[in-house]
C-alpha cells in the first residue's frame, strides 16, 4: 500500500472512523492495529524484522531502566564513596546493554541493507590477494522502513540510557512508535517522548484539524504527481542514455532532478504530516524551505531535518564526547598553538563521522558515501576559508548582511546542492564523473533547442506545467519564508475563494498529474533507502 | 453557536463541497472523453469503435464481443462474398456490461439489422482487474493482500467506466475550447472495420477434445450477467434489431458446459445460437487457424468463420445485400482491396 493510492484513502477513512469512535483509552490501539495492518500488507513475513527490532529495544531499555531504578533505591542507603562505586558499576552495565542493543539494531540493518555492499568490497580485496570471493552475494529484499525504524530504535534506547526519557513499560506502545504508518515509509525520524505523549492523549474529531491535514495531504499529492513524477520522466530518460546528451541537457536534467527529489520528498512529508495531523498527532517536520539557505550548513538544517538532528545527537555528540576524541584533542593542543587550527581540526574529525554516516545511510554504495563526503569537504573548505573570505569581503566593501550578498549566497548554495544531486542521481560514481566532465567537455547548448528534451511521453505543455508549478511552489515557499501561514490565510477567505482554490488544486492533480499512459508508476525515492 | 450546530454546519459544508467536486468531475469527464476514434483522440482501443468511422446507418450487421470476436470475423471479406456490410466492435476482456454500454454508443451512429453477440463475455466478471486475478487464495491474508494490491486499478477502472476523466486526463494537451461545448469530430476509417489481423500460426495440438463433457466443470451464467443480457435483448427488440449469439472457435476458453448454458439462454429468449466449437466451419483446422495455441484465431481461421457465417446470413437468416449507395459500395470495394494489399505487402 502506497500513500498515493486510492486504497490508502479508504484505509485512512476506515482508520479515522474506528479511531474517533473508539474509547479514549484505546485510541492508540486503533492506530497500532492500523499501522500493523498497513505494515504486514506491505511487508508480509519481513514484519519479523520489525518485531525483532521492537523486542530488542524494548528489552534493552527495560533492563537499563531496571538498573537505573535499582541504583536510585539503593543509593539512599549508601555512603558517598560506595554510591560512586555503585554508580560506576550501574553505568558500566547500562553501557553494555545499550551497546549490545545498538549493535543488534546495526546488525539488523547491516544484514539487509549493507551485507552485499561490504561483501563485494571484501571480495574485491580478497580477489586482489588471490583468495577468491569468500563472501556470497545474497538476494535480500529490504524490509519496508528498516532504515527508519532501526534508527528510531537506536535513538530511543540511547535516550533511555542518557536518562532523557524513561523506558516504556508497554511493548505495544513502543511498537506503535516504530511502525506508526505515517512515518514508516519515508520517515521523519520521530523521537519517542513527544510522540508517545500524543498517542496517549485522547483525540476527538476536529473539523479544522482534519480539513487542514487534508489540505496538506492534497498539496503533497500535487507536488508528487504534478511536479516530481513529470520531472522524473525527463530525468530518467536523460540519465539512462548519457551518451546521447550534451552537457547543456545534463544541466537541465540535474536542475529537474533537484526539483523532482525536493518536491517528491517534501511532498511525501506533507502527505504524512497532513495524515497524522488529521488524527491529532503532530510528527516532526523534515523540511523548512531548504532552497532559501545561505550556506550548506543551513541547507542541512532545513533539508531532511530529522536525519540531521539524529546524526547530531547520536553520532556527532557521542564522537565529540568520547574518550578517544578527548585524547586526540589533548594531543593537538600540545602540538598546535593556532586558534584557527584548534577550532578546525576537532570539528573536522567529529564531522567526518557524521557525513560518512549520512552518505552511508542513503544507500549501500560508494556513490552515496562520496555524496556525504562531498558536503563534508565543502563544509570544511568553507570553514577553513572563512578568515580569507572575511578579508576579501572587507577589502571589496561587501557586507555579509547586504541583500545582494544574501542572493549570491542562496544561488551559490543552490548550485552546490545541484551538483550534489548529480552525484546522488547518477547510477554510479563513474557515471557521475562522466556527467560532470561532459558538462564542460561537451556543453553544446544547441541540443536543448533541437528537441533533445522532448523525451518520449513529454510534450512542450509538460514543460509549461512544470514552469507554472515551480512558480507556484516558489511563491508559496517565499510567502512562508516571510512568515505567512498559507493554510491559515486561506481559511480566513470567504467560501467562494477558498473552495475555488481547493477545487483547482484537486483537479490540477487529476488532470495535470503525471500518471497513467506514458508515465510510469513511481514509488518514493526515499522509500527505497 | 453551540457545538452541535457548528458540527452540523461543518458536515453540510463538507457534503456540499464533495457534491460540487463530483459534479465538476462528471462534467469534465464528458469534456475529456474521446468522441472520435483515432489514436490522436487518446482512445486506448480505437479499433473497437470502427463503426463510428463508417457512414451513418450504413452497417447492417454488428459483431460485438471480446478478442475472440475481433480475431474471428473479417467484415470486408464478408462484404466481398455476400454484399452485407458489417463491423466488429470488440475489446480485450470485454465484460457484458461494457458490451451493453457499447451497444448504446453503436446506436448513436448505426442502425444495424442484426447484432451478433460473441458469447464468451457471458461468463465474464464485473471488474476486469479483479477478474484477471487468477490466483485462488486459500488464506484470508492473501485474499486481503490481493484485494489491496489490485484495489487501486479496480477502483479506477470502475470510476473510468462511468466517468473516464482519470483515463483520459492527459488529453488536456489536445483539448480545444470547442470540446467544452460540442463533441462532433471527424472519425478515422479502418479498412478492416474493427478486425485485428494476425498471420501467426501456433497450432492447437491437444489430443483431448475440449468440448468433451466429462472433463469440464459446470459453467453458469451469473445472475448479474443474465440481467444485463436481458437489457441487451430489450435494447435490440426496441430498435428492431435481430439478436444472434455466436461462439468463435476457442479451445482454451470454451467448453461444452458453457455451450449448453448459452444454448439454454438462447432457447429461453428464442434466439439463434451458432457455436462454431460444436460444428467447425468448413475447412477449419486447429493446426493452421489459431495464432496462439487455440485461444484466438488467425486471419486464415477468421476467413473460414466469416465465410460460413456469411453463408448462414444469406441462407438461414435471409439477410439481403446491404442497400447502400454506389459511392459507398465503391468505398467498401476499395477498403477490401486496401486491406488485402496491406496483407500481401506484409508477406
Amino acid at each position: 500500500m502506497n500513500y498515493t493510492t486510492i486504497v490508502f484513502l479508504f484505509f485512512l477513512l476506515a482508520t479515522g472512523v474506528l479511531y474517533f469512535s473508539a474509547p479514549k483509552k484505546i485510541q492508540w490501539g486503533v492506530l497500532l492495529a492500523a499501522s500493523m495492518f498497513f505494515y504486514i500488507l506491505s511487508c508480509g513475513v519481513k514484519t519479523a524484522f520489525l518485531l525483532a527490532a521492537a523486542t530488542v529495544i524494548y528489552t534493552g531499555a527495560l533492563i537499563i531502566q531496571t538498573i537505573e531504578d535499582k541504583f536510585a533505591i539503593r543509593k539512599k542507603e549508601l555512603e558517598k564513596n560506595q554510591r560512586k562505586e555503585l554508580r560506576k558499576k550501574a553505568e558500566r552495565k547500562k553501557k553494555i546493554i545499550a551497546a549490545a542493543s545498538i549493535i543488534l539494531m546495526i546488525l539488523m540493518i547491516f544484514s539487509t541493507k549493507y551485507f552485499n555492499f561490504f561483501g563485494s568490497i571484501i571480495n574485491q580485496a580478497m580477489s586482489a590477494s588471490g583468495i577468491g570471493h569468500p563472501i556470497p552475494v545474497l538476494k535480500i529484499l529490504m524490509p519496508l522502513g528498516i532504515s527508519y525504524y532501526t534508527l528510531m530504535g537506536i535513538s530511543y534506547i540511547t535516550d533511555v540510557y542518557r536518562k532523557t526519557i524513561t523506558a516504556e513499560r508497554n511493548p505495544l506502545m513502543l511498537l506503535l512508535f516504530l511502525c506508526y504508518f505515517p512515518h514508516i515509509i519515508e520517515g521523519p525520524f520521530d523521537r519517542y517522548a513527544p510522540l508517545s505523549n500524543q498517542f496517549r492523549q485522547s483525540h476527538r474529531p476536529d473539523y479544522d484539524r482534519i480539513k487542514n491535514g487534508g489540505i496538506r495531504l492534497v498539496w503533497g499529492l500535487f507536488k508528487k504527481f504534478v511536479i516530481a513524477d513529470r520531472a522524473g520522466l525527463i530525468v530518467n530518460t536523460v540519465f539512462s542514455h548519457e551518451d546521447m546528451y550534451s552537457g547543456s541537457v545534463f544541466i537541465i536534467a540535474i536542475l529537474l532532478y533537484t526539483l523532482q527529489i525536493y518536491t517528491e520528498f517534501s511532498g511525501c512529508m506533507d502527505m504524512v504530516c497532513g495524515t497524522s495531523q488529521m488524527f491529532g498527532i503532530t510528527i516532526s517536520e523534515n523540511f523548512k524551505r531548504p532552497f532559501f539557505s545561505r550556506s550548506i550548513n543551513e541547507f542541512w538544517r532545513r533539508w531532511h531535518i530529522t536525519l540531521g538532528e539524529w546524526l547530531k545527537d547520536y553520532v556527532f555528540y557521542p564522537v565529540s564526547l568520547s574518550g578517544h576524541f578527548k585524547k586526540i584533542n589533548e594531543k593537538i593542543r600540545k602540538h598546535i598553538n593556532s586558534k584557527y587550527l584548534l577550532a578546525l581540526i576537532p570539528s573536522a574529525y567529529a564531522l567526518f563521522f557524521v557525513w560518512f554516516c549520512n552518505g552511508l545511510w542513503h544507500g549501500a554504495s560508494i556513490k552515496y558515501i562520496f555524496y556525504g563526503l562531498y558536503y563534508y569537504i565543502l563544509m570544511m573548505m568553507g570553514q577553513a576559508a572563512k578568515p580569507l573570505s572575511d578579508k576579501c569581503l572587507a577589502k571589496l566593501h561587501v557586507s555579509r548582511n547586504s541583500h545582494g550578498y544574501h542572493i549570491f549566497e542562496v544561488i551559490r548554495t543552490c548550485i552546490i546542492v545541484c551538483f550534489g544531486m548529480m552525484i546522488f542521481r547518477s547510477g554510479s560514481l563513474s557515471q557521475a564523473c562522466s556527467v560532470f566532465t561532459g558538462i564542460f567537455a561537451n556543453f553544446n547548448i544547441s541540443q536543448i533547442f533541437s528537441g533533445a528534451l522532448m523525451v518520449k511521453g513529454i510534450h512542450i505543455w509538460d514543460y509549461f506545467i512544470l514552469a507554472i508549478s515551480f512558480m507556484l511552489l516558489l511563491t508559496i515557499s517565499y510567502l512562508q519564508e516571510k512568515g505567512m501561514n498559507i493554510r491559515e490565510t486561506l481559511s480566513k477567505q470567504i467560501i467562494p475563494i477558498r473552495w475555488t482554490i481547493y477545487i483547482i488544486l484537486l483537479f490540477s492533480i487529476i488532470i495535470f498529474g503525471a500518471y497513467g499512459g506514458n508515465f510510469a508508476n513511481t514509488t518514493f525515492i526515499y522509500g527505497e533507502f | 453557536m453551540n457545538i452541535n450546530t457548528k458540527n452540523i454546519r461543518n458536515i453540510i459544508r463538507a457534503v456540499i463541497f464533495m457534491s460540487l467536486f463530483v459534479l465538476i468531475f462528471i462534467f469534465l469527464s464528458k469534456v475529456f472523453t474521446v468522441s472520435g476514434n483515432s489514436s490522436e483522440d487518446g482512445m486506448e482501443s480505437r479499433i473497437s469503435n470502427a463503426y463510428r468511422g463508417e457512414d451513418r446507418n450504413s452497417l447492417d450487421v454488428i459483431f460485438i464481443g471480446n478478442s475472440d470476436m475481433y480475431r474471428g470475423i473479417s467484415p470486408v471479406d464478408m462484404y466481398h462474398v455476400t454484399g452485407i456490410t458489417s463491423a466488429v466492435s470488440g475489446r480485450p476482456n470485454n465484460s457484458l456490461q461494457e458490451i451493453s454500454n457499447d451497444i448504446d454508443d453503436i446506436l448513436k451512429y448505426q442502425k444495424p439489422k442484426l447484432l451478433v453477440l460473441e458469447t464468451d463475455c457471458m461468463f465474464s466478471g464485473k471488474n476486469p482487474h479483479f477478474r484477471n486475478s487468477k490466483t485462488k487464495h486459500t488464506s484470508l491474508f492473501k485474499k486481503i493482500k490481493d484485494s489491496v494490491d489490485n484495489g487501486d486499478s479496480a477502483i479506477i477502472s470502475a470510476i473510468n467506466y462511468y466517468f473516464p476523466l482519470i483515463k483520459y486526463h492527459d488529453r488536456w494537451k489536445k483539448l480545444s475550447l470547442s470540446a467544452f461545448i460540442h463533441h462532433s469530430r471527424n472519425f478515422y476509417k479502418f479498412h478492416n472495420k474493427g478486425m485485428a489481423y494476425s498471420d501467426k500460426i501456433k497450432p492447437y495440438i491437444s489430443q483431448q477434445d475440449y468440448m468433451c463433457s466429462s472433463k469440464t466443470k459446470t459453467a453458469r451464467i451469473s445472475s448479474d450477467n443474465k440481467k444485463i443480457f436481458k437489457d441487451i435483448y430489450d435494447k435490440c427488440k426496441n430498435n428492431n434489431i435481430q439478436l444472434i449469439l455466436m461462439t468463435v472457435p476457442s479451445a482454451n476458453t470454451w467448453n461444452i458446459s458453457k455451450s449448453q448454458a448459452t444454448q439454454k439462454l438462447a432457447d429461453q429468449y428464442g434466439l439463434r445460437y451458432y457455436d462454431y466449437n460444436l460444428t467447425y466451419p468448413q475447412d477449419f483446422d486447429w493446426k493452421l487457424h489459431t495464432k496462439d495455441g487455440g485461444n484466438h484465431l488467425n486471419y486464415a481461421g477468421a476467413v473460414t468463420v466469416t465465410n460460413d457465417f456469411g453463408r448462414k446470413l444469406k441462407e438461414e437468416i435471409n439477410l439481403p445485400e446491404s442497400d447502400i449507395t454506389k459511392k459507398q459500395k465503391d468505398k467498401w470495394k476499395k477498403d477490401y482491396e486496401a486491406f488485402h494489399k496491406k496483407i500481401s505487402d506484409r508477406k
